[in-house]
C-alpha cells in the first residue's frame, strides 16, 4: 500500500496538543538567575558608560560583566 | 521587589497553593511555580494569545494577569483537555485537520476554543473566525484552525 497520495498523521502532533512538548524555554534550572538583554534604540549609537546603581540596588541584583559588550544586571 | 503572596487557586481541577510575589504574572506562576510548561509564552503582551487559559471558563491572556489575581478562581490549562489517553475533541480536530503546524501558538488556541464553544455550542462561522482572530499563528494555519473548530464544534454537539 503506497503512501503517495494519501494523508498521512504526523507522529509529532499528539505531545504538541496535550502541552507536554519540551522547548527550550521549558528547561528550568534551579535558581536560575533571570536576564533579559536590553539593546539600544539608537542606530550606530556608542555606548559610552552604564547607569546601573539604582537597578544594582534592588533586592536580588547582581551585576555580571561578560566582556565589554555584556555588562549588566541580572535578578 | 515586594514579598511575597500566598495564591491558592484551582489548576485543572487540583487545589494548589502557591507562594509568589505580587507581580508574577500567572502566565510565569503556571509554567515555573506550578510546572505547567503547555502555557506558551510568545509576546507577553498580549498581542498573540498563545499564554491564552480559562479563568473560571472564560478565556483570559494569562501573561497580562497577576498570578494574585487568580486567588479563588479556577484555571484551566492545555495539560487538563484531554481525559488520559483519550483527547478532547477540540485536540483530536486539530490533529485530524491539520490545525497546528509548529504548534507553539496550539495551547492557546486550544483553550480559546474551548471557552468559545463551551460559551456558545452552536456559533456561526463569521463570528468564529471574528473570534478566533484574537490569537495569532505565526505559521499562518488559519484556515485549518477554523476548519478544526468547526469540526470540534459538530463533534461536540453530537
Amino acid at each position: 500500500m503506497s503512501l503517495i497520495g494519501r494523508s498521512v498523521k504526523r507522529l509529532e502532533d499528539r505531545p504538541l496538543l496535550t502541552g507536554s512538548s519540551r522547548l527550550a524555554a521549558d528547561i528550568a534550572v534551579p535558581d536560575a538567575l533571570c536576564m533579559r538583554v536590553v539593546r539600544s534604540p539608537v542606530a550606530f549609537g556608542r555606548l559610552t558608560g552604564l547607569r546601573i546603581a539604582e537597578a544594582l540596588a534592588h533586592r536580588g541584583a547582581y551585576r555580571r560583566r561578560c566582556g565589554s559588550m555584556h555588562r549588566g544586571v541580572c535578578v | 521587589m515586594s514579598d511575597k503572596q500566598d495564591v491558592t487557586f484551582a489548576v485543572n481541577g487540583d487545589e494548589r497553593m502557591i507562594r509568589v510575589e505580587p507581580r508574577r504574572s500567572l502566565a510565569d506562576a503556571l509554567r515555573e511555580d506550578c510546572g505547567l510548561t503547555g502555557t506558551h509564552l510568545g509576546c507577553e503582551h498580549g498581542v498573540c494569545g498563545a499564554c491564552t487559559v480559562l479563568l473560571d471558563d472564560k478565556p483570559v491572556r494569562s501573561c497580562l494577569m497577576f498570578a494574585v489575581q487568580a486567588e479563588g478562581a479556577r484555571v484551566r490549562t492545555v495539560e487538563g483537555l484531554a481525559s488520559g489517553d483519550k483527547l478532547h475533541p477540540l485536540q483530536q480536530a486539530f490533529w485530524d485537520h491539520h490545525g497546528l503546524q509548529c504548534g507553539f501558538c496550539t495551547p492557546g488556541f486550544l483553550m480559546l476554543a474551548v471557552g468559545i464553544l463551551e460559551h456558545d455550542p452552536d456559533i456561526a462561522e463569521p463570528e468564529l473566525r471574528e473570534a478566533l482572530s484574537s490569537n495569532l499563528c505565526r505559521c499562518t494555519g488559519y484556515q485549518n484552525i477554523l476548519k478544526s473548530v468547526l469540526a470540534a464544534a459538530a463533534e461536540m454537539r453530537k
